[in-house]
């Protein structure tokens, strides 16, 4: 009756030091589990291929306390535990407070349930929404195949318009063009106690690579350091979605400005859906910098967002999409300026 | 009995453990791990794969929480967990340690038997049609009130996004949840 998972061990360990070890000892086979829902899910279907075993044993990291904080100090700026909830997120004050732009991503995640259970490395860390990817026949070229089914295929939502490589899908994540616009940063655990820092910019690969992130198998993220945003910070997020009360971004934009009377100091503008990893528009960005905001600034700018696109036959309408929500969050930024 | 991950035990320490936890209202122990023989589990056993919408329907026979997708797409299998709905398909039991769940069996009142206002309103209003969506939708709906006593149309339909009816039945479940609320409100205030 039930699609049953396939069988595993679980093993749960309670620091970070042993999460590591026992992801060398186990190896290939193991994974790290956390919130599960999306884990599960491709378990539950048999997603697999040579680059994509399904794994043998799953490593419970929820017992972890350091993993599950969030942490604020005004001089460190904000720590996030990588198994913090998205609920979480969305409940805490100092975050709604002083973070703006993760409360407005978290409230467009997923559905209220997934919410409770999904965690914020999860989210960064998900896996393609391509249905060739998700379909147990398809061995593509992200689960260690030769071909990119959807270049010939259905590649209307989830694909990428721009800096794709030998596969087509973009990068699912809310999260990942929101802390990028922030500035963060990954505390990442590798063995013997080590731990590096990487930018989230670095966190994810480039379009030819069949990996979601730079982890090696036996590296844990453990946390993400946000920068404390300068005083006088613009920041909104907006996500377009089929579905508009839960579902994946067809794309999303996330902007954080520091405007100093009334000119752009520091502009980050980053996309989400639209290419394989959050793309960081610079063309638009540079546009707008040491100047000031008006609407044909804006209209410059939100062309600028898609320099270099190339899209796919059915997806060229994510192209006009990315610059019409750019437009419309650099918009709002402007009223707020004015208000 | 799911012995496959037996050639592996010597590079695996035997997990096995007792998982404790509160399924409406009621202590369960459940016996977990890699290689319980029947005879040595005290009451339920419960295999490092099992979900928590299978333990719930297979193992305890609570066949109220329902499955659709098993994909956590459609939310049918909606339990609440420490009062929050989470979805009991995409959980694995042994993730479950000390939490407290409640299922549609555990929401009318376990003396009388009377049922819970969103209950009463789903029956009143005809928020159910064939009715399979309809556990997970109302347990949604009620840790909605729990948190927002007083939604509005918008903020029930956000809060219902995760479910799916396929009958298509939105606007009756709108206007029970609506009623719930106002009949929760005017019960408060007695």
């Amino acid at each position: 009756m039930l699609s049953e998972l396939p069988d595993f061990e679980h093993v749960s360990v309670r620091q970070v030091e042993e999460a590591v070890s026992a992801l060398r000892t186990y190896g290939d086979g193991a994974k790290v589990i956390a919130g599960g829902t999306d884990l599960l899910a491709l378990m539950k279907d048999r997603v697999q291929g040579p680059k994509l075993p399904i794994p043998k044993v799953l490593i419970d990291i929820k017992p972890i306390e350091d993993m599950q904080r969030i942490d604020y100090e005004r001089a460190q700026g904000l720590r996030i535990g990588a198994a913090v909830k998205i609920r979480e997120v969305l409940d805490s004050k100092i975050i709604r407070k002083e973070f703006d732009l993760l409360s407005q991503t978290a409230r467009t995640i997923a559905t209220t349930q997934i919410r409770n259970i999904g965690t914020v490395g999860g989210n960064l860390c998900q896996k393609s929404r391509c249905p060739y990817f998700r379909h147990p026949d398809f061995l593509c070229h992200r689960k260690g195949g030769e071909t990119c089914f959807a270049f010939s295929g259905e590649h209307k939502q989830y694909h990428a318009v721009m800096k794709y490589g030998k596969c087509a899908s973009a990068h699912p994540s809310d999260l990942a063009p929101c802390l990028l616009a922030l500035g963060a940063e990954c505390v990442v655990a590798q063995g013997g106690g080590r731990e590096v820092v990487i930018p989230l910019e670095k966190f994810f690969p480039e379009g030819n690579d069949q990996r979601d992130t730079v982890l090696r198998p036996d590296e844990l993220l453990v946390s993400l350091r946000v920068p404390c945003p300068a005083e006088k910070s613009y920041q909104v997020f907006l996500k377009c979605r089929t579905r508009h009360s839960a579902d994946f971004a067809l794309a999303s934009v996330a902007v954080a400005l520091r405007v100093v009377k009334g000119v752009c100091m520091d502009a980050r503008i980053v996309l989400g859906g639209v290419a394989p990893f959050p793309f960081r528009a610079v063309e638009a960005e540079e546009r707008i910098l040491e100047r000031a905001l008006d609407e044909r600034l804006i209209g410059e700018a939100s062309e600028g967002s898609v320099e270099g696109v190339r899209p796919l036959p059915q997806n060229a309408y994510k192209s006009d999409l990315t610059k019409a929500l750019v437009n419309r969050a650099l918009t709002s930024i402007l009223h707020q300026m004015r208000m | 009995m799911g012995h496959k991950g037996r050639e592996k035990r010597d590079v695996v320490q035997n997990q096995r453990k007792l998982l404790h936890l509160k399924v409406n209202g009621k202590g369960i122990t459940l016996t977990f791990g890699e290689d319980i023989e029947p005879w040595d589990s005290m009451g339920y056993d419960v295999y490092p794969w099992d979900t928590l919408a299978f333990t719930l329907r297979e193992k305890l026979g609570l066949t109220g929480t329902k499955v659709a997708c098993d994909n956590g797409a459609c939310g049918s299998c909606t339990v609440l967990m420490d009062q929050r709905p989470v979805l009991s398909c995409s959980m694995l039991t042994a993730d479950c340690e000390g939490k407290e769940i409640l299922t549609i069996e555990g929401l009318a009142d376990p003396q009388s038997g009377k049922l819970d206002p969103v209950q009463e309103a789903f029956v009143r209003h005809h928020g159910i049609q064939c009715g399979f969506c309809t556990p997970g939708m109302i347990l949604s709906a009620k840790a909605l009130l729990m948190e927002n006593p007083n939604p509005s149309e918008e903020e029930v339909k956000e809060g219902l996004a995760g479910n799916l009816c396929r009958c298509g039945n939105y606007d009756l479940m709108i206007v029970s949840v609506m009623e719930a609320a106002k009949m929760m409100r005017d019960k408060a205030e007695g």
